[in-house]
């Protein structure tokens, strides 16, 4: 125990002294904040620009009606509040002419850059319901959904008054709805949205990912740089190699940890994390005290795993190049994992997640992010679990006889068969 | 008492087997060379002798008991390729390997900076060990073996990197502590080192004891049945069948080994003939001509 203390806290302070741990540290918070706010911030810069539209139509109420509800601030769907949506200025006119000569005036007018786009609805266009935006980008997508919403809008008030409602009885039965998703957890309505609750499985699952991949493989390669800088052969006479191995899988595990703390105690004081802005949408991230305990748990569960394995695959290679090679191999079930987040955060109780879930070396990610999206039930928690440590003993067993043959084998990469031979070596 | 006794110890990797069914003892006290030329299992001997790997058959025995990894506590071990952690300091890593042996933190830290002042590299301690040279990490290594004040000492090719300043310094520490009463391990294919230090050998060559026991009895058993020549001119003689067995040309030199019951008279006559001698010396042969004779034999 004594020797097993030495390595891990050797190992330990080595990695944590080094810059790139701190860099690290710093760097993926802030990219995955980055990301996520970013773009959103990029976008709701108002470009000084103004655009022109023109709305062409025969029946000028409802052009004007399109005009007032293309230009009213948007309510925002998730908080109902207003919110200064308008991220560009608009410049709109409206024209009464819809002959063809004037369309193809119009046509000309936006090829030619004097205008950004025009509506037209002609008046068998409005009867049909079909109507079309005519721009240069079609691309354009904030741009039609709001003219598509305000066209809707008008027709609705156009239909209102003909069957005889004033002006209060159309606004009265305009206003916006506020359509909140709301988890159910421990049969009680939560506070967290859906769209919450979506990104904060996405976000916790990348960060699993990304922090089981980097230590996992740390673990392989830093047992390669000793395996290469031949200290083995004086360390084992002083210690055995299940020592060294946990000594090393129990620092690099540590390391991970604090990392992981650092994150969430940063988190927790600044509230940064806690609420992002995605592409205009406000909301709350779902980082219950539940759920970091299980990202701990699964962190914890998933490196003992990659780790052991990372290790047998450091000690029986020679070479970086050799490493990468079965590093993709390694890390198979965790892309696979990957592939298959979508789904799984999607319905998370469908037949393919809990099958997957229950797969030991998808289990770190996959079981985390069901019990994020909607807690599993206990006993497939409880079994994956169980499955999980399973294969966690069997693997640290199996690794280690690979580690203890492997740290001693110089030179060419062993063959499979081969390191099936180590395991009967005694 | 043997310090280490190995009883039929045979190590197989595969097919390939690389120590054959050996057996040997060393002495407390003594200093004991095993040679052999490269591969032929000396290394793989020294690592089951302190449990790094299991023999397939045969028994280990340390200090009189069958080995047990407690023993390793009263061991120190110098591999032939030096092993560091690159990135550690000089003085935290020294006090790693004291505390593995069992050594207290502070303890092993006054030990240390003791040593690392004998072998004059105290003014490194607070430098990383990749900054040292690669002598001056073979002397750290060296440290590191001692911290723990081990009763037996494994000393693989101690001297290879170091300059004559350096590899005279470390004799002089192992005879002194030889002289205390440590038992000390050669593992070294360079004849000569072996030939000033050790009291016994054991030569193997392909994973067997080709040659074993203490040195003067093995050179005695020789007799003076080499010649040393220093000679000017053909060198004709050399090929005399009759007379000469098999000779060694060291360019100032040349160590022949006379043919069994050849008369040295006649080679001398011979030589003189054809060439201008400056000496002709019988001597005890040398270890490295007993080496490459044994050696030579066994792979023809």
């Amino acid at each position: 125990m004594h020797n097993i203390f030495l390595f891990a806290r050797r190992e330990y302070l080595e990695t944590v002294r080094k810059k790139s741990f701190i860099v690290m540290t710093i760097l993926l918070p802030t990219m995955m904040f980055g990301f996520a706010v970013l773009p959103s911030i990029i976008a709701s810069k108002k470009s000084g620009e103004v655009q022109h539209i023109v709305i062409a139509s025969s029946d000028a109420q409802f052009a004007e009606d399109v005009r007032d509800q293309f230009m009213r601030p948007e309510q925002d769907p998730t908080t109902a509040k207003r919110s200064d949506n308008s991220t560009r200025n608009f410049d709109v006119q409206i024209d009464t002419n819809v002959s063809p000569e004037n369309e193809a005036a119009l046509t000309a007018k936006v090829d030619s850059r004097q205008l950004d786009g025009y509506l037209w609805a002609p008046a068998d266009g409005l009867a049909q319901r079909k109507l079309s935006y005519r721009s240069r980008t079609s691309s354009d997508f904030e741009t039609l959904g709001a003219l598509s919403g305000a066209v809707r809008e008008s027709m609705l008030r156009e239909a209102m008054r003909q069957h005889g409602a004033n002006a209060d009885e159309i606004a009265a039965a305009l206003r916006p709805v506020d359509l909140a998703g709301r988890k159910v957890e421990n049969g009680r309505v939560s506070e967290s949205g859906a769209v919450g609750v979506f990104f904060t499985a996405l976000l916790l699952m990348i960060m699993l990912y990304t922090t089981l991949i980097i230590y996992g493989m740390s673990v392989m390669r830093s047992v390669l740089e000793e395996k290469n800088s031949r200290i083995f052969e004086v360390l084992l006479s002083a210690a055995t190699p299940k020592q060294l191995m946990a000594g090393k899988i129990l620092g690099a595990g540590a390391v991970g940890l604090t990392q992981i703390s650092i994150w969430g105690l940063f988190s927790a004081t600044v509230g940064a994390g806690s609420l992002i802005s995605m592409g205009g949408m406000k909301f709350h991230l779902n980082l219950t005290p539940l759920n970091m305990i299980f990202f701990g748990l699964f962190f914890v569960f998933g490196f003992l795993l990659y780790a052991s394995v990372g290790a047998a695959v450091g000690a029986s290679v020679n070479s970086e190049q050799e490493a990468q090679q079965f590093q993709m191999l390694v890390l198979m079930p965790l892309i696979i994992s990957m592939i298959f987040m979508m789904p799984v955060i999607q319905q998370p109780h469908s037949t393919l997640a809990t099958v997957l879930s229950l797969i030991p070396f998808c289990t770190p990610l996959l079981m985390f992010i069901r019990i994020v999206v909607e807690t599993p039930p206990a006993w497939q928690i409880a079994l994956s679990l169980v499955l999980l440590l399973a294969t966690i003993y069997g693997m640290l067993s199996l690794c280690s006889r690979i580690y203890r043959v492997g740290i001693l084998m110089y030179g060419k990469r062993p063959t499979l068969p081969e390191i099936v031979k180590w395991l009967k070596y005694a | 008492m043997a310090t280490v006794e190995l009883q039929q110890v045979r190590k197989s990797y595969d097919k390939f087997v690389a120590v054959k069914d050996l057996s040997l003892e060393i002495e407390q006290g003594s200093i004991f060379g095993l040679l052999g030329p490269n591969g032929a299992g000396k290394t793989s001997t020294i690592r089951m002798m302190i449990g790094i790997t299991v023999p397939d058959s045969g028994q280990v025995r340390m200090f009189g008991e069958p080995f047990n990894r407690h023993h390793l506590r009263r061991v120190g071990y110098l591999p032939e390729t030096s092993g560091l952690y690159k990135k550690m300091k000089v003085s935290e890593q020294l006090v790693l390997f004291g505390q593995l042996r069992g050594l207290s933190a502070t303890d092993a830290a006054a030990r240390a900076k003791k040593w690392c002042e004998r072998m004059e590299i105290a003014s490194w301690m607070d430098k990383k060990t990749e900054e040292l040279s690669k002598g001056m990490q073979q002397k750290m290594q060296f440290i590191s073996t001692l911290l723990h004040d081990p009763e037996f000492l494994i000393m693989d090719e101690p001297f290879s990197g170091l300059d004559p300043v350096n590899a005279s310094l470390l004799k002089d520490v192992l005879l002194d502590l030889n002289k205390q009463g440590r038992t000390i391990l050669f593992s070294t294919h360079r004849m000569d080192q072996v030939e000033r230090l050790c009291s016994s050998i054991c030569l193997v060559n392909r994973g067997e004891a080709v040659l074993q026991g203490k040195l003067k009895d093995i050179k005695a058993s020789y007799g003076r049945s080499n010649v040393q020549i220093e000679y000017e001119g053909g060198d004709d003689f050399l090929h005399e069948k009759a007379l000469v067995q098999s000779f060694n040309n060291y360019g100032n030199y040349v160590e022949v080994r006379l043919a069994p019951g050849a008369d040295s008279q006649k080679l001398l006559q011979l030589c003189v003939q054809r060439s201008r001698v400056n000496k002709f010396e019988l001597v005890e042969p040398s270890l490295e001509s007993i080496f490459i004779d044994t050696v030579g034999k066994n792979d023809a």
